[in-house]
């Protein structure tokens, strides 16, 4: 409350005072209410982005460890499945001849069905009828096996690598090698596909009834037999998974290291936004620092606005070192200078008779220019040291030349500057005023990066990058434009370096 | 005009509302801007930086006291704010431990007009004004003054009492110029 009747005069005579403001301080403020949905949007598709690359990365890894675990469990399984499916036709056929027991032995070392199924085919014709009959079975089992193994190996060829992998072609290769051996062999030739083809046709319809009952009922008879074999492979299968550890499913190469360092230089061009996640506006919508309201007798000169923020050249370079989390993604942290420009079109540097009142604020009083005209280009330079901390995915599969993205977000200190900024006083004006410089930047970057070049000691990759700051460098309130952004084509070195 | 109605619509984003809430609020406003600081443009870039808060913040009105009132605080606290940030008044905007100086009771008849007096006030340094209008036309208590200004009370009213006794002086020479051109005029 007042003290006595001189402030309540005053405070009365104060609630009168009235000034009709010009028509663009409505136009600035709709803008800028205007403008902070966009802001937000911005912010959501950023964050979202974010999270789709997230959880698109943890899908990825959860998805490789589950096709993982399922390739171990059909590696496990299929010698097994094999191993049954050699002993139950070796079973049934011990009792039919004695001889069947030798090929089952050696079907058992041999440990490959179509050498088994060979085997038999190769006694076949010694046998009696039964054992014909067992062969045409024979025959048509081994259709079925035929199918089998084809669907089984396409798992054994994916889970495989490195030596396995060779050891499995070396299996496949030999068990070709015996067929065309056994073809070779004139008295016992045999070609799976035309005789084995000739014996069912020439079976009629009324012997095959007959024989699937007879069968039927060895098959009942060697089930046990049948369970016995099983059991015993089982056991000699789990002795020497025992003996063998479990292979991994993606050998690594032990010569890679998990950690590398590179180097990189990335020309570009940066400027200065009002948003630090929107495009750059132009100043010129600022039309009410034209034509300022005249508060005296006479007319005042027109204010000048401050100048557009033309681009300018840019450029960051450094070192980094990059830790792989796994085959398609890595961590990088860096270390890298980062000079930053933006150009301003002003006028005449102004005498340094009127600029003593600048003098105190910290403010260069020796550099002080007339807003407005275009009779200096201007160049704000900004030096800083930055950390890079990013993510890196590869986004196709080729190992040789790999396409990856990168983002992350960089913290940055401004060493130097030589940064001028606008000001309203003597109807615009720009000077220094470090004050209004935020020297610890946060900024955010996303890159894409093709290998165009790799070797066993360099992988050389280009790409472009963009990197838009989250606080603004310069606070200046008037002037909104103080987000740095920045754009380039980066060139990296990586070196693969090699145990 | 139904203020519950109009912060409604406005708090909706409705281009029309706003307009309206700022049309109505303006002219006033720019005489507080005015008040507190140097230049009508320096006023009018306080006005709009108040008005853009004022918009973003409107869902924090309760309608526990007028508009206008809750309005006036934002724009003197804005105003405080840009004095703060801005190079041409900061170096200033200082105020030291001074030895308390007596308040005087003067209480001179005022003849000016409001702008007239409006220009008296802004011709004190800038913190001299600063805490006039805070107290003598916004009504804080120098208390309140010092928490805002981050100064303590005892500070505050003897700047008060400075800006006070300096004011009344210009108030009374003005005051013997208008006599004597009023009596050269009638002689």
């Amino acid at each position: 409350m007042p003290e006595n009747e001189f402030e309540k005069k005053i405070s009365s005579e104060m609630q009168e005072l009235r000034f009709k403001p010009s028509e663009n301080v409505w136009l600035y403020v709709e803008e800028r209410i205007r403008e902070k949905k966009k802001r937000r949007i911005f912010i959501v598709i950023f964050l979202l982005a974010g999270l789709a690359l997230l959880g698109y990365w943890q899908r990825n890894n959860l998805f490789d460890k589950q096709k993982n675990d399922i390739s171990k469990t059909a590696q496990k399984d299929s010698p097994g499945e094999k191993q049954k499916e050699a002993n139950s036709e070796s079973t049934k056929e011990k009792n039919n001849s004695s001889t069947i027991d030798q090929h089952t032995e050696r079907n058992e070392t041999q440990n490959t069905t179509e050498n088994t199924i060979n085997d038999k085919s190769k006694d076949d014709r010694s046998f009696d009828d039964k054992k014909d009959i067992a062969v045409s079975k024979n025959v048509i089992n081994k259709q079925k096996k035929n199918k089998d193994e084809n669907r089984v190996k396409p798992v054994r060829q994916k889970t495989k690598t490195g030596d396995e992998t060779e050891v499995s072609i070396a299996v496949l290769a030999a068990n070709s090698k015996k067929k065309n051996q056994v073809g070779n062999d004139g008295s016992r030739e045999l070609k799976t596909s035309p005789e084995a083809q000739a014996e069912p046709n020439e079976v009629n319809q009324a012997e095959v009834k007959p024989i699937e009952s007879k069968i039927d009922s060895a098959k009942a008879r060697t089930g046990e037999q049948e369970k016995n074999a099983t059991t015993k492979t089982d056991t000699v299968v789990k002795a020497e998974e025992a003996k063998t550890p479990p292979t991994p499913i993606v050998k690594k190469d032990p010569s890679e290291k998990k950690w590398k360092w590179g180097l990189h230089i990335t020309p570009g061009v940066s400027s200065l936004s009002e948003e630090g996640l929107a495009f750059p506006q132009n100043n010129s919508n600022r039309a009410y620092y034209a034509n300022p309201v005249s508060s005296g007798s006479g007319v005042p000169p027109a204010r000048q606005k401050p100048s557009d923020v033309k681009a300018g050249f840019a450029f960051q370079a450094g070192a980094f070192v990059q830790r792989q989390l796994s085959h398609r993604t890595s961590l990088s942290l860096g270390l890298q200078y980062g000079y930053y420009s933006n150009v301003l079109h002003i006028g005449n540097m102004r005498s340094s008779a009127n600029v003593l009142f600048y003098s105190g604020s910290g403010s260069n009083a020796n550099q002080v220019y007339n807003a407005g005209g275009d009779t200096i280009k201007y160049t704000n330079s900004y030096h800083f040291v930055e950390l890079p901390f990013l993510f890196q995915w590869q986004l196709n599969k080729n190992k040789i030349k790999p396409f990856i993205w990168s983002t992350g977000f960089t913290v940055g200190q401004l060493v130097a500057s030589n940064a001028i900024m606008y000001d309203t006083a003597f109807n615009g004006t720009y000077h220094q005023n470090k004050k209004l410089l935020n020297k610890t930047q946060f900024s955010v970057s996303t890159a894409f990066s093709w290998t165009i070049a790799n070797n066993k000691k360099v992988q050389w990759n280009v790409g472009p990058v963009a990197n838009i700051h989250l606080n603004k460098l310069i606070d200046n309130p008037f002037d909104d434009s103080g987000y740095l952004f920045f754009v380039g084509l980066r060139t990296g070195v990586l070196f693969n370096q090699k145990k | 005009m139904d203020t519950q109605k109009l912060v409604k619509e406005c708090i909706r984003e409705i281009p029309a509302a706003q307009r309206q809430l700022y049309d109505h609020f303006a002219e006033p406003m720019l005489g507080v801007c005015y008040r507190y600081t140097k230049s009508m443009d320096d006023a009018e870039d306080v006005l709009q930086d108040g008005f853009v808060k004022v918009f973003r913040n409107l869902g924090q009105y309760k309608f526990e006291g007028e508009l206008g009132a809750w309005i006036r605080r934002i724009m003197v606290t804005t105003a405080l704010n840009f004095l703060k940030k801005n190079s041409r008044y900061n170096h200033d905007f200082s105020f030291d431990n001074e030895n308390l100086h007596p308040v005087a009771y003067d209480n001179p008849e005022i003849k000016m007009s409001a702008k007239e007096l409006a220009d008296l006030v802004r011709q004190l340094p800038i913190g001299y004004q600063t805490i006039f209008n805070l107290h003598a036309i916004e009504g804080f208590s120098h208390v309140e003054i010092g928490k805002m200004l981050g100064i303590n009370e005892g500070t505050s009213r003897s700047q008060y009492a400075r800006a006070r006794a300096l004011l009344i002086s210009w108030i009374k020479k003005n005051d013997e110029m208008g006599h004597k051109k009023l009596s050269g005029k009638l002689s």
